[in-house]
């Protein structure tokens, strides 16, 4: 008996509360892949939403037919704020709108250049939306464009979208994956500006946004181009190629990458694999502007080389690194000083200089940290070393040229 | 060290209290006391109708009258009157009464009617009945067992217990004579424990045989076999099985008690009696381990153990008993430690998966799809499209399908039992997703969690496993990972909260006894495992002396 009066509550419970909070069977939400942000003449803002179609997405699904279906499709909509708009989305939708595998949020150059703050907050408060999830600007284009634009590999832009960041960090880097989390750490940090991939259109535009798109040889496909340099929320520039791998030299972000530096008079005769790479920063704070010292140690590999050189001498070895330093220091020198002329500390010197001197820092850098930061004054160091040329030693143009010994 | 020196009062404290307990729970016990007045009227009633108590009637067609007529003059009841010489020109009228198929002829021809009937007569007897039965009691009959009886009742309990009885004329007294026979399968291998390497011989259903197994493996003085009888009309034979320099008597005494409290009619298999003995009934766990073999028999009383050996069956029990004794094998101890305890973990995590793998899969699609990897929830996504249900009723259709199958296949005969499982492979397979009735994720999930828990090693408690999965199937539904989270909590405490003859469901877990360890979900090698289990054994702990020889290297032996 006792047991059968604890039962019926419990019995009654599970009758009466099935279904509360967030219980949603799969067949009843929409996957949303990539948020895009922009905003209309009147101060709205226009959402677009990529939904998936699972059934064209899913690998090996029979039955269903396959391609009568777009791959994705995008839902558009306006609110005053991010909250708003989604929830008027579902005026469209036939399913709820589900975040937590959105891969992008795409801000137009338009909200960028006005202020970015208003988009970030709804995506970094809902529970559903990942920390993960990668900020990227429109640039040239919209973000409504991007995300309609058929990718040609993977079946959703967003999911290309994302991964073609973490290939390019990985092996080129001159873009940094910057998801909500690091936008807003650099944000709140002292003195800190965020820095933002963008991203654009390369092809036929029109082509772009039907299913064509991947049926072509030569399809549209979506670029990363530069990061854009904000300044109290508004996009002030771009830092593009070479300046923007400074930034991550700085920031040690470089994974991997490849330079190429001359040699005896050729130009960009040789190039150079970047492995690893160590940044350390340290700054004086004794004057009035602060000096920093960027120290970076390279560790490389000859990748390519294309005039006679004889790499089996240790001195053309020394002659290599020290050649390879120099790009990089001024690769440095050029990116710091397209910060300093946007005034915008996106390489986070404020904070380390408030690591270095908390007093100082709140007490002197802080108050005119605008002032202060076109001037200070960065010394770069860079200490390579080449460890491996490869499966071969010197070059066969060497070899032709000095003959058989 | 502190710990183990405290211990032993606490116990023993405890399992003396248990024991005080246990009478007075059986005193209020419904269970127990209310039958009790219906099998009092049952037995006055019985023997108003028997036979009177007292003395054997020197009458000899006397007695055979009433044995006919309590026995109901069954056909295979059969009294043999003879006559043999023990004083020259004297003969005496004596009877041999046995059931037939319960004594092998052959006995009783060979060793009671041949002997007796080719008695030579000597003069020095005295021809008192009484004098005359001590004499062919120790010259005339070449039996082992040999037994006075006294009383009628006597004589009819032998009788149905597969003895004859020998009744002489005039004389008050009778002898029992063991000539047990008659058919009784042979030693096979055990069907529910199946092993690679091991013994390969199973219990039996006769008590006898299977004592003889355990005896020869144990061949010990100390150990004591213990005889009780239950069922007031089976009267089936108990036996329990220990080793007295082990085990811990307040441990024996209290089975024993638990045992000769049980008042019913029939103890038929051991499962009755593990449902009479057993500390919790509303729970769906084991609480002992039944088992077919010999060695795990064995094993067990060398630990300080209890068997008991139940007349008629092969399964025999195992009190007390610890969760983690059913996710060990006999065999875990016949292979090499790493690989033992290697399967113990998989075995361990099998259960774990036959018992949430539903759950969970309701848990993931219908709450926390954030938790599953966009690839995979595409194609599960795409795969729930079109389904009518919500995963809850899909995954209970197919659960339910699944339990429907096996019950099937277990009942079908042999013959029908193919069609059986084409049907069936069809209805929780391809068919029933081409059908568009469940997911193929579904099928895997119902695959899984079915081979699953055919790989747990007692089938006692995979049924548990599988009681339970329902529920949580119903709570990770409402509640998500939340429900399957609290539902695993209520279930180890429920574990924690069992005791099997007082000790401890989780031990060596919960208390922790770092020592048993060893033994549990992990197997240390043979040379490590010195002591017994601690709480178990305390009387008799050292298992294996520390081996310490210095093993030659090749240099040393091929020299």
């Amino acid at each position: 008996m006792k047991i059968l009066k604890c039962f019926i509550p419990f019995s009654i419970c599970l009758v009466l509360l099935t279904g509360c909070w967030d219980q949603h069977e799969l067949d009843e939400l929409s996957i949303v892949m990539g948020i895009g942000i922009n905003k209309a003449k009147n101060g709205d803002l226009l959402v677009s939403y990529q939904i998936v179609n699972p059934t064209e997405v899913a690998p090996g699904i029979t039955g269903a037919g396959g391609g009568k279906q777009p791959v994705f499709t995008v839902y558009e909509s306006r609110g005053k704020n991010l909250m708003e708009a989604t929830r008027n989305a579902s005026r469209q939708t036939s399913r709820r709108l589900f975040f937590a595998h959105a891969r992008m949020l795409v801000l137009s150059e338009k909200l960028s250049k006005d202020s970015i703050y208003q988009s970030l907050d709804m995506i970094s408060r809902d529970p559903e939306v990942r920390s993960t999830i990668q900020v990227l600007i429109a640039r040239g284009t919209t973000p409504s464009k991007i995300l309609r634009t058929f990718s040609a590999i993977d079946k959703v832009t967003s999911d290309e979208v994302a991964a073609i960041l973490k290939i390019t960090e990985e092996n080129w880097g001159e873009n940094l994956q910057q998801d909500i989390n690091e936008v807003l750490q650099s944000i709140i940090n002292e003195g800190g500006e965020p820095l933002i991939n963008g991203l654009e259109i390369v092809g036929d535009k029109e082509l772009a946004v039907t299913a064509k798109n991947y049926e072509v040889g030569d399809p549209a496909r979506i670029r990363l181009t530069g990061m854009g340099v904000f300044k109290d929320g508004k996009l002030k520039g771009w830092v593009d190629g070479p300046e923007a791998r400074g930034v991550l030299w700085i920031k040690g972000k470089i994974k991997s990458s490849a330079i190429s530096i001359g040699c005896k008079g050729y130009k960009g005769a040789v190039n150079v694999e970047v492995v690893r790479s160590k940044t350390s920063l340290s700054a004086s704070t004794k004057g009035d502007i602060p000096e920093i010292k960027v120290d970076v140690f390279p560790e490389t590999n000859i990748a390519e080389v294309n005039c006679p050189v004889n790499l089996e001498k240790e001195s053309e070895i020394y002659k290599l690194e020290a050649t390879f330093d120099k790009v990089i220091e001024k690769e440095i020198v050029k990116a710091v000083k397209a910060s300093q002329k946007y005034n915008s500390d996106v390489i986070g010197f404020g904070e380390l200089l408030y690591r270095e001197n908390p007093n100082k820092w709140l007490n002197v850098y802080k108050k005119n940290y605008a002032a202060i930061y076109p001037q200070i004054k960065v010394k770069v160091h860079v200490d390579s070393r080449i460890r491996r040329s490869g499966i071969r030693t010197s070059p066969f143009l060497f070899e032709k040229k000095e003959g058989p010994s | 060290m502190r710990n183990r020196r405290k211990r032993p009062s606490i116990k023993t404290q405890k399992l003396s209290d248990m024991v005080a307990n246990n009478k007075i729970g059986n005193n209020s016990s419904s269970h127990i006391t209310a039958p009790s007045e219906d099998d009092a009227a049952q037995e006055e009633h019985d023997n108003k109708g028997t036979i009177k108590k007292g003395e054997l009637s020197p009458n000899l067609h006397m007695i055979c009258g009433q044995v006919k007529k309590r026995l109901g003059d069954p056909v295979d009841l059969i009294i043999r009157e003879f006559e043999f010489e023990v004083h020259p020109n004297q003969k005496i009228t004596a009877a041999i009464i046995f059931l037939e198929e319960l004594n092998d002829p052959q006995l009783v021809n060979e060793f009671i009617l041949e002997p007796l009937m080719a008695l030579k007569p000597e003069r020095s007897i005295t021809t008192s009945p009484e004098k005359i039965l001590r004499y062919i009691k120790h010259n005339g009959i070449s039996v082992g067992k040999v037994a006075d009886v006294e009383t009628e009742e006597e004589l009819i309990e032998s009788l149905l217990e597969g003895l004859s009885v020998l009744l002489v004329e005039g004389c008050k007294k009778g002898l029992k004579l063991g000539t047990c026979g008659g058919k009784a399968r042979g030693i096979e291998e055990p069907t529910t424990e199946v092993v690679i390497r091991g013994p390969k011989q199973g219990f039996t259903e006769n008590l006898k045989t299977n004592l003889s197994m355990v005896r020869r493996i144990v061949r010990s003085p100390d150990l004591r076999i213990e005889k009780l009888v239950v069922g007031e009309i089976t009267k089936t034979e108990i036996a329990i099985v220990y080793l007295d320099n082990i085990a811990n008597p307040l441990l024996i005494k209290e089975v024993k008690e638990r045992i000769n409290q049980i008042e019913t009619d029939a103890i038929i298999e051991s499962g009755q009696l593990e449902e009479f003995i057993q500390d919790e009934t509303v729970t769906v766990f084991p609480q002992m381990v039944d088992t077919e073999r010999p060695d795990v028999v064995a094993g067990n009383i060398l630990e300080g153990r209890v068997g008991i050996l139940v007349n008629g069956t092969p399964f025999s029990l195992i009190a007390p008993t610890q969760f983690i004794q059913f996710f060990q094998s006999s065999e875990d101890y016949y292979m090499r430690y790493d690989i033992s305890s290697f399967l113990r973990l998989l075995r361990f995590s099998v259960f774990i998966i036959s018992l949430i793998a539903p759950s969970i899969y309701i848990a993931l699609t219908t709450f926390h799809q954030a938790m599953i990897p966009t690839t995979l929830l595409f194609g599960i996504a795409a795969q729930r499209e079109g389904i009518p249900f919500p995963a809850i009723a899909e995954a209970m259709i197919m659960e339910f399908t699944f339990e429907i199958l096996r019950e099937a296949g277990i009942r079908m005969p042999r013959a029908v039992g193919v069609t059986v499982s084409i049907v069936g492979a069809l209805v929780l397979g391809q068919a029933a997703v081409q059908a568009g009735l469940v997911s193929p994720v579904m099928v895997i999930v119902v695959g899984i969690t079915a081979v699953a828990s055919f790989a747990v090693p007692s089938f006692a408690v995979a049924t548990s496993a599988r009681l339970l999965r329902f529920p949580l199937m119903l709570i990770s539904s409402v509640f998500g990972f939340y429900g399957i989270t609290l539902a695993l909590i209520v279930i180890v405490a429920h574990l924690t909260s069992l005791r099997s003859f007082g000790y401890p469901y989780l031990s060596p877990f919960a208390p922790l006894q770092v020592q048993d360890l060893k033994d549990s979900l992990f197997r240390f090698p043979i040379t490590q495992l010195l002591k017994r289990p601690e709480k178990l054994a305390r009387k008799n702990q050292t298992r294996t002396a520390p081996y310490k020889v210095k093993k030659k290297r090749e240099e040393e032996t091929t020299r």
